[in-house]
């Protein structure tokens, strides 16, 4: 026993192999220690970070981080709605039947011709349309709109800016985009756009120069899939004629929330959910006048698939 | 993903699952090999096409065919709840609703189409004829009439009418394979042993008309427009009405056997009749469109020969035309 107030070392009734063995833990414990703090520190220093971190097993909403607490209307407004809904909703589904029995679907297509999908010169037909921009989701202060023009014809039109907000959430940002409403059948049901008996997507634009993203929403099933996007540049000349741009659905990639896969596939053209138009990337106002956006059927148009994959060893190609 | 095992390691535990099914003693051995059957399958789905559409073909199939499997156990399990077998009606209910799941018949079908759309045509002819053997089978010892007639019946009328107004040459075999289901259960129901050849013709049919869309490239009826090949046209036209039923044509058999048998339940017949009469609607209109609809300029029309494609096809269809002459003599 060591008297108390004494100076003598706490371990002076060791030995010396004891003492190196004491010296080895001792020295054992302080690294451990100072593992700790630092990773505590690495911790602490990576709250700070600047990409939203994904710890979802599965994403439970479409709108992900996007979505919003909306009104709801009282309950007796809801029903009432409801029910000139359901009127309308049964019209369209009587419609729907007497035209299956009676009609036949489109088995010949005509190659050559133009089959115009969206006829953009009416504000009815710019109802269908969705414009977003960075301002609408305090991503940024891009603005965007698409209106009927001075010859008749939608113009997609506004400002870009790329200085990412200032909170430090987004590293990027200046984007502001067009997308058609998803197709519905009778009673809300989801729909999809069939175009299997085409081969191109032929639009009508003028536009200011800039390269625009074409994109084609192939919605899946499942949550892993709902975000899947088949895009292609849209190259515009800028000058006072039109164009007219023909992207074979062959050469349009996939991609996700806006990273493109390291597995491509070719785009499933009888599951079609959207198609849009994105300005991106470069500060300043941009303008694009479309006239139409249409399908065409090519026959000499043999290619599959643009991209060719190589077999990779596992876990290299993200797969 | 590089996976190590050749094709035949599924295809070997395909066949293994269902010959498991068939010949086990026990409920928990036919169960077993619904499982291996299903578990085998799904590989073989996944690594023909790097797709996206046999991926999620894949997903559907198994998340689908593994409740199932589920009810299926469950069912067994309520067959020992009253100390005797087979007595209850609820667990032959609770087996017939599994097992018309595992098969695609109506009113359980809806998946059968969107999964037969994302596979090959290998894929597709095993899943239209071989996957269908141990379920038909394990329906034929667990069956009760009246239940199972309403699912037959409404197959039938379901596969008619959903498969009118369709392109997609895939969604018509899923439709056409759904009302056949319901004329094989209708004959199970009346006799016990000749739906097994109702069902061997079917495959056959399905085996043929598999090849020629293999064969042709063919996934919807516009492109079978564009083909300048009259003779090939003619080939897949023959087999899809044989398929629909169409008297001098080997499909017309099964049918006829299946009058012989329901001669004594003649409202069941006159539905089954009526719902095939739809489906050869649409055959015909489809076939009318075909060959009456002209590209004008035949610049653009591709032209392909290969003889040997075309000498397979050939015997076959002249075993679909001829077939039903020796064959009823056989059968009938």
């Amino acid at each position: 026993m060591i008297p108390e107030g004494s100076s003598v070392h706490p371990y002076a009734h060791c030995s010396s192999a004891d003492m190196s063995l004491l010296g080895k833990r001792a020295a054992a414990g302080r690294k451990l220690c100072s593992l700790v703090f630092t990773g505590c520190q690495e911790m602490l220093v990576r709250q700070l970070r600047t990409t939203v971190p994904v710890f979802k097993f599965w994403e439970r909403d479409i709108k992900a981080e996007y979505g919003r607490e909306r009104k709801t209307l009282p309950d007796k407004q809801m029903v009432v709605d409801g029910l000139k809904e359901l009127k309308h909703e049964v019209g369209v589904w009587k419609d729907e039947f007497w035209n299956k029995f009676t009609k036949e679907p489109l088995f010949l297509v005509r190659p050559g011709e133009v089959d115009t999908v969206f006829q953009l010169n009416s504000e009815a037909a710019l109802e269908r349309w969705i414009v977003t921009a960075d301002r609408d989701n305090s991503d940024g202060q891009s603005q965007g709109e698409l209106v009927l023009g001075r010859h008749g014809k939608a113009v997609l039109r506004g400002t870009l800016d790329t200085t990412p907000p200032k909170d430090g959430s987004k590293q990027r940002a200046g984007y502001c985009n067009m997308r058609c409403l998803r197709p519905q059948k009778s009673f809300k049901r989801d729909g999809f756009f069939d175009w299997s008996a085409y081969t191109h997507v032929v639009l009508r634009v003028r536009g200011d120069g800039r390269s625009y993203m074409l994109n084609l929403a192939s919605m899946g099933y499942f949550d892993l899939m709902w975000n899947d996007m088949y895009s292609f540049p849209l190259y515009t000349r800028g000058g006072p004629y039109w164009q007219v741009s023909r992207i074979p659905f062959s050469k349009f990639f996939l991609s996700s929330k806006g990273r493109i896969q390291d597995k491509q596939c070719p785009l499933m053209q009888d599951r079609i959910t959207s198609i849009g138009i994105t300005a991106a990337g470069v500060s300043g106002p941009f303008q694009l006048e479309i006239d139409y956006i249409g399908l065409e059927m090519d026959p000499k148009h043999d290619e599959e698939f643009a991209y060719e994959m190589y077999k990779t060893p596992s876990f290299i190609a993200g797969v | 993903m590089v996976l190590y095992f050749p094709p035949f390691i599924y295809t070997f535990f395909v066949l293994l699952g269902t010959i498991i099914t068939i010949s086990s003693n026990s409920m928990f051995g036919m169960w077993m090999g619904l499982e291996i059957n299903l578990m085998a399958f799904i590989p073989m789905m996944i690594n023909s096409e790097f797709n996206k559409k046999s991926t999620e073909a894949a997903i559907k199939y198994f998340l689908i065919q593994a409740l199932a499997s589920a009810m299926v156990i469950f069912g067994m399990m309520t067959f020992f709840m009253f100390n005797s077998l087979f007595s209850s009606a609820a667990s032959k209910v609770f087996m017939s609703i599994a097992l018309c799941t595992k098969l695609g018949m109506a009113p359980f079908h809806f998946w059968f189409p969107e999964v037969l759309e994302g596979l090959t045509w290998i894929n597709a002819m095993i899943l239209l004829t071989w996957q269908k053997i141990s379920p038909l089978i394990i329906l034929s010892f667990f069956l009760l009439n009246k239940f199972i007639l309403i699912l037959a019946v409404s197959s039938a009328v379901l596969g008619a009418i959903s498969g009118i107004n369709q392109t997609s040459v895939r969604k018509i075999l899923a439709f056409s394979s759904i009302s056949h289901l319901g004329w094989i259960t209708t004959i199970m129901i009346a006799n016990s042993s000749l739906w097994v050849n109702y069902f061997l013709i079917y495959v056959m049919i399905s085996f043929i008309l598999c090849l020629s869309f293999w064969t042709l490239n063919l996934n919807y009826f516009s492109q079978l427009i564009t083909m300048k090949d009259l003779s090939k046209k003619f080939m897949v036209f023959i087999n899809l009405l044989s398929l629909g039923g169409l008297p001098p044509l080997l499909g017309f058999l099964p049918k006829w056997m299946a009058i012989y048998i329901l001669k004594w339940k003649f409202s069941v017949l006159t539905v089954l009749i009526f719902s095939s009469l739809i489906t050869l609607f649409f055959y015909t209109r489809l076939c009318f469109s075909t060959f009456s609809l002209h590209v004008q300029n035949n610049l653009w029309l591709i032209k392909e020969n290969n003889k040997k494609k075309s000498i397979i096809l050939s015997t076959l269809m002249l075993f679909s035309v001829l077939g039903i002459l020796p064959l009823s003599l056989i059968f009938l």
